[in-house]
């Protein structure tokens, strides 16, 4: 018998919760630039939704337990917001993030760790694609805003924002996956 | 909240639309080349052309309604940038120049990417994705994704309307006010729903033998028309010219 | 000899989450060509039993599994779940969650697809199925513009196009109302008769069954507890141990006039609304006095849902007014008029948030009356619904029917003048029926005004007293006659 990596019910839990990140990135999506300062300063823009992005992607590690998920997850949610207009240049560190994440969940459950231990998950996926972000655009020499040439430190806090936003996101997240698997929603 | 028109109306297409001769395949080209042009070309005269360029696809295309709820709210976003770099950065004529072409960027790519998804179908992308050989993994959850939408979308409504009948008004400042009410009141039941939902589509996929390892085939094929060669073509002449005529304003040619 | 198409032998199943088994020692042979109904009690296991024929159980959900199981003469334990799917068809409870694609032809194209046919076969299987069903002139159309029946035909179709021999129907008519159900009955018989399919159903909803089905098997705690002929439905003894819903019920509504003396609670003027697609209720007039039982009723789409969101003010008329003591629903701020009327949706998941049922009912007390002390207060209503026992679960990880009897308790905690309710029996058993007619019929007792948008007989003639029917965009009030309205009216 054929064996897939992963199931029919993986897969369609993945496509739901990309269609959830869709879903709230569409309102969300320019609140993170406006909250910071309403500049277009690179790594802000996600940082809203950065917190759904945290949050459905313990829950998907929680429930899938398997390595890849949540970067399929990434891929998934990046390939249907290309289709509707992301920059091409926002999505590899984003993808790159949830790659950087998924082996962190790994090596926590290596350790054998619970899922109480995935809080930093966001963390990790948020602030290192803020990192990514913000190289991308140093590395490609694309247009900067004068005040973060002017000011660099402006980008350390954005990646220290977003490592903040991502880490509240995955540790609620944690806690809700105790509360789900009470509730018997997942097992 | 409002209610996200604009965003159930994306993959809905019913292959009724004036570009329906244009295969996905095309419609892709278009959206890669628009988006990777929005920043090669530098000049505000050819971003400006570009932008017309897509403006006039989408009226052809009759893909402005859904593109204006999503459209005005960059808009909006935009002008708060605008108004805030204004204050911060007190050079008009940087703000004039660097910013707004930025703001310019971002507004053509996204204009670009919803005019793809409001005139192709799920059925159109499944069936592309299939000719440009992606696995199983990928295609089936972009089915489900795009599939669902709307369905996410219709849930999220449904949530708030049981809210506001609890007496929790639901808006911005409410969610500032009592973050933790809405953690647990919308984010629960929406990852509860989720979690069934797709509990519910997985076992419906494969009671319709989805798990089947042999390579899907398909009842209609996306057809490559004599239009798609035109289209193609066109954009090609159009493309170029705006490198070469951007290059001319700048001085690089 | 022909092999039957079904043939279980001493099947036991435990789920991967739960210690108890969901089907204990089961046997069970169904001869081909017969329509067979399983029936039982929520929980029963009629489901988990339908999972095993067609393999779901255990590729799909895992577990402990043992017996044997032949379907077709094949071993649905040992097959890959896609290629039993090409010899038993199933047909979910919601429509909406088996639908992938957006065109019919698509989605009925989708399982000979997956299994690799050539697009001549594919395009004469899906012709044959969609005729199958009656929605050869539909074959362009859009899902999303099919009524919930015709969705369930294309369900039906697109299982058909796989061309199994049998066809398991899980609850498949629970989301239809009466026509629509009667007629997806007809489909049924024609299934049988003409294409000499093996149908199994899943239900616990029997109206209309006795005339289909050749045999029924009762299912109670995970064992088959009775079986026989299609007469059993007919013996209330049988309809009540296992919380069958349907063919037995007789009752007739007790009519009590409009209480005009007393005080009024909602009064519609000349109310209308429209949606964008094209949906109006049109000049709607009526008053409810306190203390009244009211009910609604129409067919699917009709416009009840609409009409208790008017009244609760989640909609505002577009002409028109709806006052809810004294206060105009276009005016009024939301929690004023959630403090005069509360309101159950239909899915009570989409309700309930907090980590236990107590915290549940206490959350809407406190934003009823922020401050207050409520323990007592709960406590009396998670007694007075019969939910005490379980005010320390998680709300969802109960059945269906507690955690609509959770909501309900969640809604008066805010002691509103008025209380609304969607549909409540979607779905539920004859057993969590009456413990929610009971529940609510001691809230009818207290005084409290109760108005239900439902078409089940049985919730509406046992509470209400008023019958207000929706029909082309009108709403009427029926008088102290309901003999031209039965045709809303059926057994969840």
């Amino acid at each position: 018998m054929t064996k897939y990596y992963f199931t029919t019910r993986d897969l369609a839990f993945i496509g739901v919760t990309a269609s959830v990140l869709v879903v709230t990135g569409f309102f969300t999506g320019r609140l993170g630039r406006l909250f910071v300062m309403g500049l277009p300063i690179p790594g802000t823009y996600g940082l809203t939704n950065g917190f759904f992005d945290a949050f459905m992607g313990v829950i998907v590690a929680a429930k899938i337990r398997k390595f890849g998920a949540i970067t399929l997850l990434g891929i998934i949610e990046n390939a249907i917001k290309i289709m509707t207009g992301k920059p091409f240049y926002a999505v590899g560190p984003a993808i790159a993030g949830f790659l950087l994440a998924d082996f962190f969940i790994w090596l926590v459950r290596r350790g054998n760790g619970t899922d109480f231990c995935l809080w930093p998950v966001g963390g990790i996926l948020l602030g290192s694609r803020a990192i990514f972000k913000i190289a991308v655009f140093y590395l490609l020499g694309l247009p900067l805003l004068k005040i973060i040439r002017a000011h660099p430190l402006v980008s350390v806090w954005v990646i220290l924002l977003s490592f903040a936003i991502g880490t509240l996101g995955s540790f609620l997240a944690s806690q809700a996956v105790l509360e789900l698997r009470r509730a018997g929603v997942i097992e | 909240m409002s209610s996200p028109r604009g965003l159930s109306g994306l993959f809905r297409s019913r292959e009724s639309s004036p570009v329906r001769f244009l295969s996905v395949e095309t419609k892709m080209f278009h959206l890669a080349s628009v988006i990777i042009l929005s920043f090669v070309v530098r000049s505000a005269g050819c971003l400006f052309l570009l932008f017309l360029s897509t403006f006039a696809y989408s009226f052809f295309a009759r893909s402005l309604r859904a593109h204006f709820f999503i459209v005005k709210r960059m808009i909006f976003f935009a002008a708060v940038s605008v108004a805030l770099l204004a204050v911060v950065i007190r050079e008009p004529a940087y703000l004039a120049g660097t910013a707004v072409r930025i703001l310019a960027r971002v507004f053509i790519m996204s204009s670009a990417g919803i005019l793809f998804a409001a005139t192709t179908s799920p059925t159109e992308l499944i069936r592309a994705l299939d000719t440009l050989r992606a696995p199983k993994t990928l295609i089936f959850p972009i089915t489900v994704a795009v599939r669902f939408i709307p369905a996410i979308v219709r849930e999220t409504g449904e949530i708030a309307d049981s809210l506001k009948l609890k007496g929790i008004s639901v808006g911005f400042f409410d969610f500032l006010r009592h973050p933790g009410i809405y953690y647990r009141a919308i984010f629960m039941p929406l990852v509860i729903r989720s979690i069934s939902i797709s509990d519910e589509l997985a076992a419906a996929a494969e009671a319709r033998c989805f798990g089947s390892p042999l390579k899907r085939t398909f009842l209609r094929r996306n057809k490559v028309s004599a239009g798609d060669f035109i289209f193609v073509s066109a954009m090609t002449l159009f493309l170029i010219g705006l490198i070469i005529l951007d290059g001319k304003i700048r001085g690089v040619f | 000899m022909t092999l039957p198409a079904v043939k279980v032998e001493n099947l036991s199943y435990r789920y991967p989450s739960s210690q108890a088994p969901a089907l204990k020692g089961v046997n069970l042979e169904i001869g081909r060509g017969e329509t067979v109904l399983i029936a039982g009690r929520s929980g029963c296991g009629k489901t988990t039993l339908a999972r095993c024929l067609n393999g779901l159980i255990p590729h799909f959900h895992g577990g402990e599994i043992s017996g044997k199981i032949l379907v077709n003469g094949a071993n649905p334990l040992t097959l890959p779940v896609w290629k039993t799917a090409s010899s038993v068809g199933m047909i979910f409870q919601n429509p909406e969650s088996q639908i992938f694609t957006l065109v019919v032809e698509d989605e009925v194209a989708f399982g000979p697809e997956n299994l690799a046919l050539p697009r001549t076969e594919i395009s004469k299987r899906v012709d044959w199925a969609i005729a199958a069903v009656g929605l050869s002139r539909l074959k362009k159309k859009h899902v999303f513009e099919l009524s919930d029946g015709q969705k369930q035909r294309l369900a039906v179709a697109s299982a058909l196009s796989c061309l199994p021999d049998i066809l398991i129907f899980d609850e498949a008519t629970s989301n239809l109302d009466k026509k629509a159900r009667e007629d997806f009955l007809v489909l049924l018989t024609e299934l049988k008769r003409r294409w000499g399919k093996t149908i199994i159903l899943i239900d616990h909803r029997v109206s209309g069954l006795e005339n289909v089905v050749d045999r029924v098997v009762l299912m109670e705690n995970g064992s088959i507890a009775a079986s026989g002929g299609r007469s059993i439905l007919s013996d209330d003894r049988i309809v009540r141990k296992f919380g069958l819903r349907g063919c037995v019920f007789e009752g007739n509504p007790v009519f009590s006039p409009p209480k005009s003396a007393g005080e009024e609670i909602i009064e519609a003027r000349s109310a209308s609304f429209g949606y964008a697609g094209g949906f109006a209720l049109n000049n709607v007039n009526f008053s409810i006095y306190r203390g009244e039982s009211v009910a609604i009723t129409g067919g699917n789409g009709s416009g009840k849902t609409t009409l208790l969101k008017l009244i609760a003010g989640l909609l505002k008329p577009g002409a028109g007014s709806i006052r809810l003591l004294e206060r105009d629903t276009r005016k009024g701020r939301w929690n004023e008029l959630s403090r005069v009327a509360s309101v159950v949706l239909q899915n009570p998941d989409r309700q309930i948030f907090m980590n236990s049922v107590y915290e549940e009912v206490a959350f809407s007390r406190r934003i009823a009356d922020p401050g207050k002390p409520s323990e007592e207060m709960v406590e009396k209503i998670l007694f007075r619904m019969g939910i005490s026992e379980i005010k320390n679960r998680h709300p969802h990880s109960l059945s269906q029917g507690e955690k609509q009897r959770v909501t309900v308790a969640s809604a008066i905690a805010k002691r509103p003048d008025v209380l609304l309710l969607d549909e409540p029996t979607s779905g539920m058993d004859g057993y969590h029926l009456g413990l929610l007619i009971e529940s609510l019929a001691k809230l009818k007792k207290d005084g409290l005004t109760i108005i239900i948008a439902s078409h089940d007989a049985e919730l509406l003639f046992k509470l209400c007293g008023r019958f207000f029917v929706i029909e082309n965009g009108k709403v009427y009030e029926t008088g102290g006659s309901l003999s031209n309205h039965m045709k809303f009216f059926c057994s969840q």
